[in-house]
């Protein structure tokens, strides 16, 4: 039988980020066949499907639709090739009806004039075909996310896809809602439509899909049919092995407590809850970890803990103070020091000179400033110490900091946050695209920071750098804590099944077994 | 296999809740016409008009997703071209309107060209459009015409007034309805031709898709650069008009200066009519109704009202709008939290606290109906 889609050889180099982001990757979907893409963040699947889809233009590789040769430039040659997309984030127009989504485009019309009445039946039809009930003539803004996941599904069937790709489809969904959209794949995967899921949750590989891509860092490690696979096999070759970055560290001694959080329950955009009831506590000379597949809840976490965002319940106190509701500015005199996630753009002000984004989280106070007075020799000194002491290559305190590489970048923010030696630092994933002498240097900084007394609390995508760095390492997953592990003795393996939403206790049995 | 149930726990907005600003307008409109005396109604309806024309012409554009600020400088090209060629040519008005119309819609193919094909920023170009017409047609008159300020001659003749034949006759209301010149009846119209092409028309689905999620409207192939330019054409073309009623509409010259914020305001009036058509026809009328009254008070000395007052009313109801709209949204962001709050609040009570692992899946997702949210 030939296969629906047969991709060969793709190639993606993203020159701007210099990164291979799919090397060489082979993928077959037969018809009827539900084919899991599952990989870590970064590890090319939705590369590979916007190639698919015609989004990004690969640099080498062929696909066949069908058999034939088909050149996708656009997302509307993938339409005619019957390829149907269901994006992470809803292609709608919140005030069309459904039928009025759904025909966007290829209205019934007479001389330009729509004829409502004749899209409702369509929509009427094609959903009774389909099993998909929808009400026609509700707007879009007034449906629940798992219903206008479900009008986007019959947008792709109104054009008659033959293969569906859909991108993290459960990632906004309540389990009831998972579990109907797991029947309605199975139903068109018996129509003899291709599905493909990309996902990096491993249950719902188990779940749903028939075979399993596996993918790494851009490269196809291996196609299994799912009946003879476990989870923890799924998380290893998706984990891989990897060499440890060395880092010299004394065993922590941890202290009195400097931060400790409670129940936390925080918000994510659009009133979904992306922290669920998270507690932990971060001692003094101590590095908690906290490892997850981004997008687990640890940017409104950190977001909560540095002030960002609001805590909708629960509560975070400070060397024995309450801080729940304080500002930045209030945690930050307390003795709080933030690393953000995205240097560029949060951690500092590309458009400006590197002493003032050093002193920008200080500038109004002693020494910088005394009454409405800047203390330009203090400002000088300060930065030229920061200099020094993180060596930052090619700099000048009254430079323009836009041409510095991303470690040099990150060196400053580090000299901003820990020059003025914080009881509390939060370092959200301080090596993300920093080149190895970098994330060296970085590492040492920060276990240096831990020896000098501070509290560290880790956020990292990366197993390797929360492995080798933290004392203890807390798993998130779906906003929770699913495990606390000690930093010695916590396994790869652990850590990557906690982190896809296992269970320990299966993972002794799996591992007699193996 | 079973039929999925559409479980639809959605709130029914109630319809006479939509409707009720149509509700209030009629209301106003009818005690205005009862209680007022018919000349001050008149003129109320005649000045709408470069309001209705200049409102159509920003609710067009903003609903295909560009914000039109150079309705001023469009109208002002619209009243000098319309004046100009009746001068030049000796032709009847009516083809000054209809000048004046293609010269707006020239305009804007121009502007939405610069915009979307060379990227310049918006607001920076609009306002050159609008420095750029005030001035050029400065200049032009000059040069061209030798006249400073005001470009007047017995041989531009004003558009006269239609009479409609059976309208005229009904009492009470047919005097109000009859008796203007062809642009108001054209801005009657086009209120309910722009109504048809939003709401009716594949075209103007194309404009709301664009203008409410453009990644939709090109996700299904829709030509999201044409649309724009065509809505914009269209946006000049009206607003245009509405500077050819200024010129030869009202009086039968042109006057340096006369359209004085009238496109400014427009803008205003699409925004307070949430950039509908017919909501923005009567906010129009509103507008007219405070330019004609003030008018009204300056030849009666007698009543001794300030008329500068009715000329801001308008403007003090924009913003008390415009701060009941903020106030509106910040409102619901509140509530919004009060209700994330009850739903899960309870549920993480339930939880042990700390370390919870695969045994309850936190729900994901605010249903839409969340009265019930408090079930335990």
């Amino acid at each position: 039988m030939t296969n629906a889609i047969e991709m060969r050889g793709i190639r993606k180099y993203f020159a701007s980020t210099q990164t291979l982001a799919v090397d060489g990757v082979d993928l077959a979907v037969a018809p009827g066949e539900v084919h899991a893409l599952v990989g870590e963040n970064g590890a090319g699947k939705t590369t590979l499907m916007s190639i698919l889809y015609g989004m990004v233009s690969p640099d080498e590789g062929e696909i066949f639709i069908n058999g034939n040769r088909a050149h996708i430039k656009h997302p509307n040659d993938a339409i005619r090739n019957g390829i149907g997309m269901v994006h992470q984030h809803f292609k709608l127009v919140p005030s069309f009806t459904v039928a009025e989504n759904i025909m966007l485009g290829i209205e019934r019309n007479r001389a330009g004039f729509v004829n409502s009445r004749a899209e409702s039946d369509d929509v009427r039809r094609l959903a009774a075909e389909f099993g998909l009930a929808v009400n026609p003539n509700q707007r879009v803004a007034d449906l629940p996310v798992g219903m206008q996941q479900r009008v986007e599904i019959l947008k792709t069937l109104q054009r008659d896809a033959r293969i569906l790709i859909l991108d993290e489809p459960t990632a906004v969904l309540t389990p009831q809602e998972v579990n109907e959209l797991y029947t309605v794949i199975r139903k068109l995967a018996d129509t003899g439509r291709a599905i493909i899921l990309i996902t990096h949750k491993l249950l719902e590989v188990k779940a749903a899909a028939d075979q399993v891509t596996i993918m790494r860092r851009g490269q196809h490690i291996g196609t299994y049919p799912v009946a003879g696979l476990t989870v923890n096999e799924m998380a290893n070759q998706m984990v891989g092995r990897t060499v440890l970055l060395d880092v010299e560290k004394t065993p922590a001694q941890p202290g009195d407590t400097v931060i400790s959080a409670e129940n936390l329950l925080v918000a994510a955009n659009g009133g979904v809850p992306a922290v669920f009831g998270v507690s932990f506590e971060v001692r003094r000379g101590e590095i908690l970890g906290i490892a997850g597949v981004s997008g687990n809840g640890q940017t409104e976490l950190v977001d909560a803990v540095a002030g960002m965002r609001p805590v909708e319940s629960g509560e975070i106190r400070f060397l024995n103070q309450i801080i729940t509701n304080c500002t930045v500015r209030e945690r930050r005199i307390a003795g709080m020091a933030h690393i953000p996630e995205d240097r560029m753009d949060t951690g500092l002000n590309l458009k400006t000179t590197l002493d003032e984004n050093v002193i920008s989280t200080a500038y109004y106070r002693e020494p910088f400033s005394r009454g409405w007075r800047f203390q330009f020799e203090e400002v000088r000194a300060f930065a030229q110490r920061v200099i020094d002491s993180f060596q930052i290559k090619s700099a000048s305190v009254k430079g323009s900091i836009r041409t510095l590489s991303g470690g040099n970048l990150q060196k400053i923010v580090l000299g901003r946050e820990l020059e003025g030696h914080p009881k509390f630092i939060i370092a959200n994933q301080p090596t993300r695209g920093l080149d190895v002498g970098s994330i060296e240097f970085v590492h040492k900084t920060l276990i240096a920071a831990r020896d000098a007394g501070a509290a560290v609390l880790l956020i990292s995508v990366e197993l390797e750098e929360i492995m080798s760095l933290s004392d203890r390492i807390a798993v998130m997953y779906e906003g929770r804590i699913t495990g606390i592990l000690d930093g010695e003795t916590a396994t790869e393996q652990n850590i990557a099944i906690l982190m896809t939403g296992g269970s320990l206790d299966d993972a002794v049995h799996a591992g007699a077994v193996s | 296999m079973t039929t999925i149930a559409a479980n639809s726990p959605t709130r029914q907005p109630n319809r006479w809740v939509r409707f009720l600003p149509i509700f209030i307008g009629i209301f106003f409109l009818v005690l205005a016409v009862a209680v007022l005396p018919p000349s001050l109604l008149q003129s109320s309806i005649r000045l709408a008009t470069p309001y209705t024309l200049g409102a159509l012409a920003s609710l067009i554009a903003s609903r295909a997703g560009v914000l039109n600020l150079a309705i001023e400088g469009k109208m002002v090209l619209g009243s000098f071209v319309a004046v100009a060629i009746l001068y030049r040519t000796g032709l009847d008005s009516s083809a000054g309107v209809l000048a004046a119309t293609l010269a707006g819609g020239l305009l804007g193919a121009v502007f939405s060209l610069l915009y979307l094909k060379l990227r310049i920023n918006l607001v920076i170009l609009a306002l050159a459009v609008n420095l750029f017409i005030e001035n050029i047609t400065v200049f032009f008159m000059r040069v061209s015409f030798g006249s400073f300020g005001t470009l007047a001659d017995p041989s531009i003749r004003g558009l006269s007034g239609i009479n409609l034949p059976l309208i005229a006759d009904i009492p009470v209301i047919g005097p109000l309805l009859s008796g203007y010149n062809i642009i108001v009846y054209i801005s009657w119209l086009m209120v309910i031709v722009v109504a048809i092409i939003l709401y009716r028309t594949q075209f103007g689905r194309h404009i709301r898709a664009v203008g409410e999620n453009i990644g939709a409207a090109e996700s299904v192939g829709i030509n999201v650069t044409r649309v724009q330019v065509f809505a914009l054409t269209l946006s000049g073309m009206l607003a245009g008009i509405a500077g050819a009623f200024l010129s030869i509409g009202v009086l039968s010259q042109y006057v340096e200066g006369m359209v004085d914020g009238r496109g400014w305001t427009a803008i205003v009036v699409a925004l307070f009519a949430f950039e509908r058509p017919i909501p923005a026809f009567l906010t129009a009328l509103f507008f007219g109704f405070s330019e004609a009254s003030s008018f009204y008070l300056q030849s009666r000395p007698e009543l001794s009202l300030p008329p500068d007052l009715f000329l801001a009313l308008p403007q003090l109801v924009t913003l008390g709008a415009l701060i009941a709209v903020a106030l509106r949204i910040r409102g619901n962001e509140i509530l919004q939290r009060r209700r994330f709050v009850s739903q899960f609040g309870h549920e993480l009570g339930k939880l042990r606290s700390g370390i919870v692992i695969g045994e309850r899946q936190p729900p994901k997702a605010i249903e839409a109906d969340t009265d019930e949210s408090e079930r335990e």
